[in-house]
């Protein structure tokens, strides 16, 4: 960068340079020769002596030069006398020693009548011209060579602020995100970089710092299953036990395997859930027929819950979305909603399309969620009931949902009231084309 | 030995408070953080066995609840977290002692013994009176050098007694260490067992160790 600001720098002061030397030369070689073709012309008036018996008594006169029928022509001398010499040619003789110059003699009325020569030595002249040039050229060369040592120097000194910040980044690894470049140290055409950058590091530390509580919530979630598995065989094993009651320690050990199975499960699907969805899987499609086969397959369950399921799926639904995700997304609301719905309650699950996108609502009239739960629910591990056992719900249903949507480009809102029921709402866009916010979104 | 266990995963609680049953430990067993507290206060317990994670209040604030209100009950912290500013937590609010999730039963009774030994001002793990030797750990009870066996609850009796020896402890702290809340039996079989005690300690021995104080309780001392 530095290198290459000198060297158009140098390359720029150079062409520079040469023009305007070249035409300080030649302006300069265009005023010698013009001051030395002079010292010619008056050198010609002073060499002709002026005649000195004239019946005019004028003596200050030369001849000119005398005509075919013998008329002589003269002149006044003095100051005017150079005026009736006019350049005609110059050039440069004996190997540029010498200059010599032709006048035309100009008649009374201004027409030209002869012509006279004068030499000059032009040594003096070459040798100021060559002068000048060296002088022009050189200090062309050393204004060129300073100019870009100069630029390298302040370019250096503009890009030493670059210097920190790229060493503060080179430091940064996933365990000290949260270290910023100093933005106000940076000159100010380099602070959107410092700030767009320390834009990226918040982002990036918010999802490592989400990643390592997910794993930490996740690790805790696994561990007291195993640590019961653990505790209860130990103290099975520590005496000899009738098998009825190792039958029992073998019941409880199967039903905790069987609910880190479940556990792992989740988190895998989980982890599918989170890439988010590449737009060829994502399609144009009618949601409507899927929102049904998702009803159908509820209804068992509600029957047995003794809930009343309605649904309000009338019509196309388009949707842009990849269907499969959109089921495990319309399923875990749905099944929820049966499960956590009182019975003989109501579940309504509802889909409307407007220009701006497809919204699938999921209604229930259960007890409702209480304030304080609403902001966590979409959070891994959480559960409203702290209830840990009892459910068997794992809490990252919720959390998988969001995912799912999100990864769509979507975005996923509740609303409850205790005592009031709950409303969950999937607003998904329904065209892949006037989709603003689809791609940028789910990255 | 009386122990508060304060645990939510109901397998893992049962589990726990089973094998310490069965180590001749009297154990009340709750899955609310509110209620382990209110027993906490309400029970002369000796030791405290906490999950952090507890609906309705955590472990780390029934700890400090319980230190605010100067009681040395020895805890013991359960957690399945093992950052070490949670481990640092634990201890700073005044929990002696912490393990985590998944542990092993054996190290889980050690700390446990540790713990209950440690609350009565003892250091080591066998406490002679006399010729009366008893090794806390491997629940080994001599006489003269001669091994006595001993059932869970009888134990447990002398295991306290020793605990408090020179102290006259009256029945009801007796019964307070020995049984559970489930228990309910009244503090009369304590006599019951103080008499199976003697029965195995002192009858056949010079020196009476166990002595009635009418109207107190009992001690257990070398000098009457």
């Amino acid at each position: 960068m530095t290198r290459r600001i000198a060297i158009a720098i140098l390359l720029s002061v150079w062409a520079a340079i040469l023009v305007a030397g070249s035409a300080t030369y030649l302006f300069a070689r265009h005023l010698l020769l013009d001051q030395l073709d002079n010292s010619i012309k008056y050198a010609i008036v002073a060499s002709n002596p002026p005649i000195s018996a004239q019946p005019t008594g004028n003596s200050d006169q030369m001849i000119l030069g005398t005509d075919s029928s013998g008329r002589t022509y003269r002149r006044p001398l003095g100051r005017e006398a150079a005026d009736n010499l006019k350049w005609k040619t110059g050039n440069f003789i004996a190997d540029g020693r010498l200059r010599q110059v032709t006048f035309w003699v100009m008649g009374e009325s201004q027409t030209p009548v002869s012509e006279i020569h004068g030499q000059a030595d032009a040594e003096d002249f070459h040798t100021t011209m060559r002068s000048l040039a060296l002088a022009i050229s050189g200090c062309g060369l050393a204004a060129g060579i300073a100019a870009a040592l100069v630029s390298a120097r302040l370019a250096r000194l503009a890009l030493r602020p670059l210097n920190t910040t790229v060493e503060v980044i080179g430091t940064i690894d996933e365990s000290n995100l949260d270290r910023r470049i100093e933005a106000a140290d940076l000159p100010p055409e380099l602070r959107p970089m410092a700030d767009r950058l320390n834009e990226m590091l918040e982002r990036l530390g918010n999802a490592f710092e989400e990643r390592r509580r997910f794993l930490a919530d996740a690790s805790h979630e696994l561990r007291t299953p195993v640590a019961a598995m653990i505790t209860t065989m130990e103290v099975a094993l520590r005496r000899p036990r009738p098998a009825a009651e190792l039958a029992e320690t073998l019941d409880i050990c199967l039903s905790e395997a069987r609910h880190m199975r479940q556990l792992v499960q989740a988190l895998l699907r989980q982890v599918r859930a989170e890439g988010s969805a590449s737009t060829d899987e994502l399609l144009d499609v009618d949601a409507g027929e899927m929102l049904n086969q998702c009803a159908e397959l509820a209804g068992s369950l509600a029957a047995e819950k003794n809930i009343n399921l309605v649904r309000h799926v009338n019509g196309k639904i388009p949707v842009h979305a990849e269907l499969g995700r959109l089921r495990s997304v319309v399923l875990n609301l749905v099944s929820n909603a049966i499960d956590y719905n009182t019975p003989g309650g109501t579940v309504e699950l509802s889909a409307e399309s407007n220009g701006h996108g497809t919204e699938i609502v999921i209604k229930d009239n259960g007890p409702g969620i209480a304030p304080e739960h609403l902001p966590h629910l979409f959070e891994p591990f959480y559960r409203a009931t702290r209830a840990r056992e009892s459910d068997g719900h794992l809490g990252l249903g919720l959390f998988l949902v969001e995912s799912h949507v999100k990864a769509m480009g979507g975005e996923c809102r509740v609303e409850s009231a205790l005592g009031a029921g709950t409303t969950f709402r999937v607003r998904l866009p329904s065209t892949s084309l006037p989709s603003p916010g689809n791609g940028g979104l789910s990255k | 030995m009386r122990i508060l266990v304060a645990e939510d995963h109901g397998p893992l609680a049962r589990s726990i408070a089973n094998g310490l049953r069965e180590e001749g430990y009297a154990v009340d067993l709750t899955a609310d953080g509110e209620e382990a507290l209110q027993w906490a206060r309400l029970n002369p317990y000796d030791c405290l066995v906490l999950d952090i994670m507890l609906p309705s209040r955590d472990g780390w604030s029934i700890v400090q609840q319980v230190r605010r209100s100067t009681s040395n009950v020895p805890v013991l912290l359960l957690t399945a977290r093992d950052a070490v500013e949670d481990r640092v937590k634990g201890l700073n609010l005044g929990a002696d002692d912490y393990l985590v999730k998944p542990f092993a039963w054996d190290e889980f009774l050690a700390r446990v013994r540790a713990l209950v030994r440690r609350g009565h001002g003892q250091k080591s793990t066998i406490v002679s009176i006399a010729d009366l030797e008893v090794d806390t750990a491997s629940k080994i009870v001599r006489r003269q050098g001669k091994s006595i066996t001993l059932s869970a609850r009888e134990y447990a009796l002398l295991e306290y007694l020793v605990h408090r020896e020179g102290r006259v402890v009256s029945r009801g702290e007796i019964w307070d260490h020995i049984y559970d809340q489930a228990d309910e039996t009244t503090s009369n079989v304590v006599d019951v067992y103080i008499g199976y005690l003697r029965n195995k300690i002192d009858r056949d021995y010079p020196i009476k160790l166990i002595h009635t104080r009418r109207g107190l309780g009992y001690v257990l001392t070398e000098k009457p």
